[in-house]
């Protein structure tokens, strides 16, 4: 039975795949440019998921990590004229990890609410940084403009959307196979204990902040790599980007997608951008519908679209037997 | 002969109210059973809490093999070979069987914060789970979800959990809560020939079991210690008495 069922699984997932790689370039442009921005905030959202979803740490700063990464690409390549696009990231990457580093230690100093209220002070603290002190470097509210496709080196070029997308479906397909590994391995199991009965790994001999420190930091390098994407396929970066409403964002998506799923991230990114994309063509009210869609799906499906994936999978299951 | 744990003058106030008073006391490394017994409110989990460091103390200092840990984190302590249970079972309930013992066995591995290999490929830790279960009579429920064992497995698990480290102290928390006396005296034996070589430090309320296993019998009252002593010393013990019955007014 179960045979059958990993042979079911396995067909679906090689639809999807297929739909991915070999569907989207045939279709218009605007579905192309869809495509990859459901890609790129998959990652966001896989990012969130650790910590959120796997850690068990709710957090509102995620946009902070994604908005730095933007605003590093933007400023080194706009500004600083730097062209290699692998020092671009390394850099971009570097700064995430050190700002990551420095409000790890002070959030995870409080626990559950508190660390929330903190993360998005700090995140909030970030944007004002960006907005006010350091507005010649960031531009203020403008953002800043004309950030030009990267160059790999290699023989192809990233210039048209449809080679882009391939980039971003390379590097999503890196993140979530590492995503993969990370949930799998020893430290994955440590953290979804951390998750559920913290002072019980505690009492096992884990030093369950470093834990949650490591997760916090690798989270915030995920977010990073899915905002240099961001930047390099928008071409624009403004504050939005590192406000805490794209935080409550990637929250949003997750519950949609499933909270603590693996393929949660890529369906709630999949339905929020696609809903926003479609139901905005009609009305100006997305917000509107946006909160009574998060509602039904807090009330009515806990799980989001996984976990109602997986309850339709048990069911069908049932009647076999 | 060393000391495997000594308390000196600690206390622990949760507010004006006092749960662990001025209490000292040490167990050699050799001695191998000790019961704390004493009624409800006792500080007999607060103890606990401290020397395992769930919260550090008002005052006073804790020695694990002459080692100063008062202000030691949790984790650290184990690191000395300090193992505890809880008496409100407290495992991890999205879980099996196996992903519980697991958690516990990686804890002191070095693959612990092992972050792109698979849990499953260290088959090590998989080889001590099962050795440990079927020692347990559990083996055939290790894939089930912690939640569909009974209460006495669960209090099972609770030890193994404990022991899967190798500690060299054990405190175990009530081990026998919520069990039926059959089922008391059943974990009892199996706490008796499983923790041969490790210090285990018990609170009990069966009194039968207690007395089965100690070797020494530690009472406490109020936060402090009234009597300290062999079973049958405590058995004797005209204060233990009064504690446990109530004052007799002839």
């Amino acid at each position: 039975m179960s045979r059958v069922r990993s042979s079911w699984k396995s067909i679906l997932s090689a639809a999807v795949g297929a739909a991915f790689l070999l569907l989207v370039p045939v279709l218009p442009q605007y579905a192309v440019t869809l495509a990859t921005s459901i890609i790129i905030y998959s990652i966001y959202v896989s990012s969130a998921n650790l910590l959120t979803g796997y850690t068990g740490l709710v957090s509102l700063g995620q946009a902070m990590f994604w908005g730095s990464a933007a605003y590093s690409v933007a400023i080194l390549t706009s500004k600083a004229q730097i062209t290699n696009f692998y020092l671009v990231a390394l850099i971009g990457l570097l700064v995430v990890v050190l700002i990551s580093a420095f409000f790890g230690i002070l959030a995870l100093r409080v626990k559950r609410l508190y660390f929330m209220i903190v993360t998005f002070a700090f995140g909030h603290v970030v944007w004002c940084i960006a907005m006010y002190p350091m507005q010649k470097l960031t531009r203020g509210y403008d953002g800043i403009k004309d950030i030009a496709r990267p160059e790999l080196g290699l023989s192809v070029s990233l210039a048209t959307g449809v080679s882009f997308y391939y980039f971003v479906l390379i590097v999503a397909v890196i993140c979530f196979s590492v995503f993969f590994l990370i949930i799998r391995s020893p430290f994955g199991h440590a953290i979804v204990g951390i998750r559920d009965n913290e002072h019980r790994m505690a009492a096992l001999g884990y030093n369950t902040l470093l834990y949650k420190y490591i997760s916090y930091i690798l989270s915030a390098v995920f977010s990073g790599v899915a905002g240099i994407l961001f930047a390099y396929f928008n071409g624009y970066v403004n504050p939005s980007e590192l406000h805490w409403l794209f935080s409550g964002d990637a929250l949003m998506m997750m519950f949609i997608g499933g909270i603590g799923t693996f393929w949660g991230p890529l369906w709630g990114a999949l339905a929020y951008t696609g809903l926003r994309y479609w139901i905005s063509s009609y009305t100006m009210y997305w917000f509107g519908i946006e909160g009574i869609i998060f509602i039904l799906v807090v009330l009515f499906f806990r799980g989001g679209i996984a976990g109602f994936v997986m309850s339709v999978q048990k069911r069908l299951k049932w009647q076999r037997h | 002969m060393a000391e495997a744990l000594r308390v000196e003058n600690l206390s622990k106030f949760f507010g004006a109210l006092g749960v662990v008073r001025d209490l000292s006391f040490s167990v050699p490394a050799d001695q191998r059973r000790v019961v704390i017994i004493g009624p409800n409110g006792a500080g007999k989990t607060t103890l606990f809490n401290l020397i395992s460091g769930e919260f550090p103390p008002s005052g006073g200092a804790i020695y694990l093999f002459g080692t100063d840990v008062t202000r030691m984190p949790c984790y650290r302590r184990t690191r000395l070979g300090l193992a505890r249970t809880f008496q409100i079972t407290d495992l991890f309930p999205y879980f099996t069987l196996m992903e519980n013992l697991l958690l516990a066995l990686q804890a002191h591995d070095p693959c612990a914060y092992g972050i792109l290999k698979p849990l499953k490929s260290y088959s090590h830790l998989y080889e001590k789970a099962a050795v440990l279960l079927k020692e347990m009579n559990l083996w055939e429920k290790r894939d089930l979800p912690i939640g569909s064992l009974s209460h006495g497995e669960t209090r099972l698990v609770e030890i193994l959990l404990g022991i899967a480290a190798s500690p060299k102290i054990l405190l175990l928390d009530e081990p026998t809560a919520g069990l039926t006396h059959s089922e008391s005296l059943w974990l009892a034996n199996i706490i008796q020939n499983l923790l041969r070589d490790v210090t285990v430090i018990m609170i009990e309320h069966d009194m039968s079991v207690a007395f089965e296993l100690a070797e020494r019998m530690i009472v406490l009252h109020q936060g402090g210690i009234v009597a300290d002593g062999s079973p049958e010393e405590i058995r004797e013990n005209q204060k233990c008495r009064e504690i446990y019955l109530g004052k007799s007014h002839e």
